[in-house]
């Protein structure tokens, strides 16, 4: 009987009656699933139809030779498998030949031993599986050091870089930056405590994630501030209208406990290569705006030239929205409204998410649901992987999604195609 | 076939029609063998019958003893090795001549149930299935 469990093992003999043999022996315990193949061709045909989880390779095949074909899979096979070379010749030159290819093991043929054989298919396999677990651990590492702990957004760190790549682009183009802060956050951590200064930043960047548009990068600066890197339809004009709506959707009022906190927030703009071309000139020219700004009474201000005084960098913020801003800069919420094939339905379910193969199990709300996807929340926040699989406690099987976006704690996944 | 010679398992008679195929396959490369032997005696380049004498061998030696054939797994190898280290035309088709009838003979034995049975370490039928 086939498990799901069972190794998928392509065989790759010119030997007819040895490549049955092989593909019997292996098979017989039914923890082993054979795919045969009699030349180089059916091999990689096979090995581009479906993953295998090992391929045992005769070294000589007559008009083809078992190491050519290995470095043929490696170089055209993405993540390709581990291989096993079995040889009748048996010589100590072919085993170094072997190894020094990249072979994961070698068994000879002329004193076959099924246990030597299963064994080395098995370490094969169990190696490669732990190296990609690793592989998956690093990424997940790498993701979450991304992302900032309190907001949920990208890091200090990824902006920073971020930042740096763009100045350092062989061909300059002009983008811009947008310097968020709080300007009462140290006021609020001295009277309410850093944990409620962390809840209020939190809360801010989520407001901050969902004003900003998805395709622009937005992320923490330092404890207290935000960076928002703009790089499409870049000129004064976008710039400073873009400020205003960010004053305007982050002034806003947070229930903290018992306290209700006004958030005001300060904003200032710079614009690359005019206002400096190098993070920290920018980042300068940036803050100083903001100072400035802040010092008047100001919502925003730029360290570029005011041409856009007609949209009120110096009056209050306005609620209402014209015509022209909703073309440049769509709101992110009716966005996702928009990617959304179905409507989702509020349902408050408890789900379980299983990660790297049900490795690690992690509990969630699902908040919505629809056929096509669902919003999850998890109660400590973590960087989500690209794919992992879902169980509506409830609801029946466990389905694969992919992650389509996560701000915070919320997680927007899809189900994938045939995952029912 | 009397009823004790019945194949107890599936596998037990996919190895047995395995087998069949094995020793009818070697009668017939015997007999190229000794075709290739005599060709060896002709005048002209050689290069051909040798590699095709290699091609044999190698594959016998691989298949031989999966069947428990290991006296032939071991002459087969001999042979593959002449083939490989250069030796003459004559010392070749000595080799051949003297290989092919063993190869008959060891066959025969097995089918009269008198052969050496030295199988395949753990292999299908070994482990009690």
């Amino acid at each position: 009987m086939e498990s799901a469990s069972s190794i998928q093992l392509a065989v790759l003999d010119d030997d007819p009656i040895f490549l049955e043999y092989i593909s019997a022996m292996l098979g017989h315990g039914g923890d082993m699933e054979i795919t045969q193949a009699s030349n180089g061709q059916q091999l990689l045909r096979a090995l581009k139809a479906g993953p295998m989880d090992c391929v045992l390779v005769d070294y000589n095949l007559g008009a083809e030779n078992g190491l050519n074909i290995a470095e043929t899979i490696r170089a055209t096979i993405p993540n390709a498998p581990p291989i096993v070379m079995l040889t009748g010749g048996g010589s100590e030159r072919t085993a170094v030949k072997a190894f020094r290819s990249g072979f994961s093991d070698y068994v000879s043929k002329r004193d076959l031993n099924k246990h030597e054989l299963v064994t080395a298919i098995r370490s094969a396999v169990g190696t490669r599986k732990k190296a990609q677990s690793e592989t998956i651990e690093a990424d997940l590492i790498k993701k979450r050091l991304q992302f900032d702990n309190v907001t949920g957004l990208y890091g200090a760190q990824f902006m920073q870089e971020r930042l740096g790549e763009f100045t350092g682009r062989r061909a300059p183009s002009a983008f811009g930056i947008v310097l968020i802060k709080l300007r009462n956050l140290a006021q609020i951590r001295a009277s309410l405590g850093h944990i409620a200064g962390d809840r209020l930043l939190h809360n801010f960047a989520k407001r901050l994630n969902l004003a900003t548009h998805a395709g622009d990068l937005c992320g923490s600066l330092d404890d207290d501030g935000f960076l928002y890197l703009i790089d499409r339809d870049v000129d004064a004009r976008t710039i400073s209208e873009c400020c205003r709506r960010l004053a305007q959707e982050l002034t806003l009022e947070v229930n903290l406990d018992r306290s209700v906190v006004q958030i005001i927030p300060a904003i200032g703009a710079a614009m690359a290569p005019a206002d400096g071309t190098d993070p920290v000139a920018l980042i300068q020219a940036a803050q100083q705006a903001l100072d400035t700004a802040a010092a008047n009474g100001k919502p925003f201000g730029t360290a570029f030239a005011e041409a856009a005084a007609a949209v009120g960098a110096s009056s209050q913020p306005d609620a209402s929205t014209s015509p022209e801003r909703d073309r440049a800069e769509p709101s992110l919420i009716n966005e996702r409204d928009e990617r959304r094939a179905e409507r989702r339905q509020r349902v408050f379910k408890r789900g379980t998410m299983y990660l790297r193969q049900g490795d690690a199990v992690i509990d969630c709300t699902v908040r919505n649901l629809s056929a096509a996807g669902a919003l999850l929340r998890v109660d400590i926040y973590f960087a989500a992987p690209d794919r992992f699989d879902l169980l509506v406690v409830g609801s029946g099987n466990k389905r694969a999604v992919e992650t389509k976006w996560q701000s915070g704690n919320d997680i927007g996944v899809q189900f994938l195609k045939g995952s029912e | 076939m009397s009823p004790s010679n019945v194949p107890a398992t599936s596998m037990e008679a996919r190895m047995a029609a395995l087998k069949e195929r094995f020793i009818e396959d070697t009668l017939l490369q015997t007999c190229e063998l000794e075709r290739l032997a005599a060709c060896l005696a002709q005048p002209g380049d050689k290069a051909d019958v040798r590699q095709e004498i290699g091609r044999i061998a190698h594959r016998l030696a691989g298949r031989a003893g999966i069947f428990a054939f290991s006296v032939l797994t071991a002459r087969a190898s001999e042979l593959e090795h002449f083939v490989l280290s250069h030796r003459s035309d004559a010392d070749l088709r000595g080799l051949t001549e003297t290989v092919a009838p063993e190869i008959r003979r060891v066959i025969r034995d097995d089918e009269a149930g008198c052969g050496v049975v030295e199988g395949p370490k753990d292999g299908p039928g070994s482990d009690g299935s």
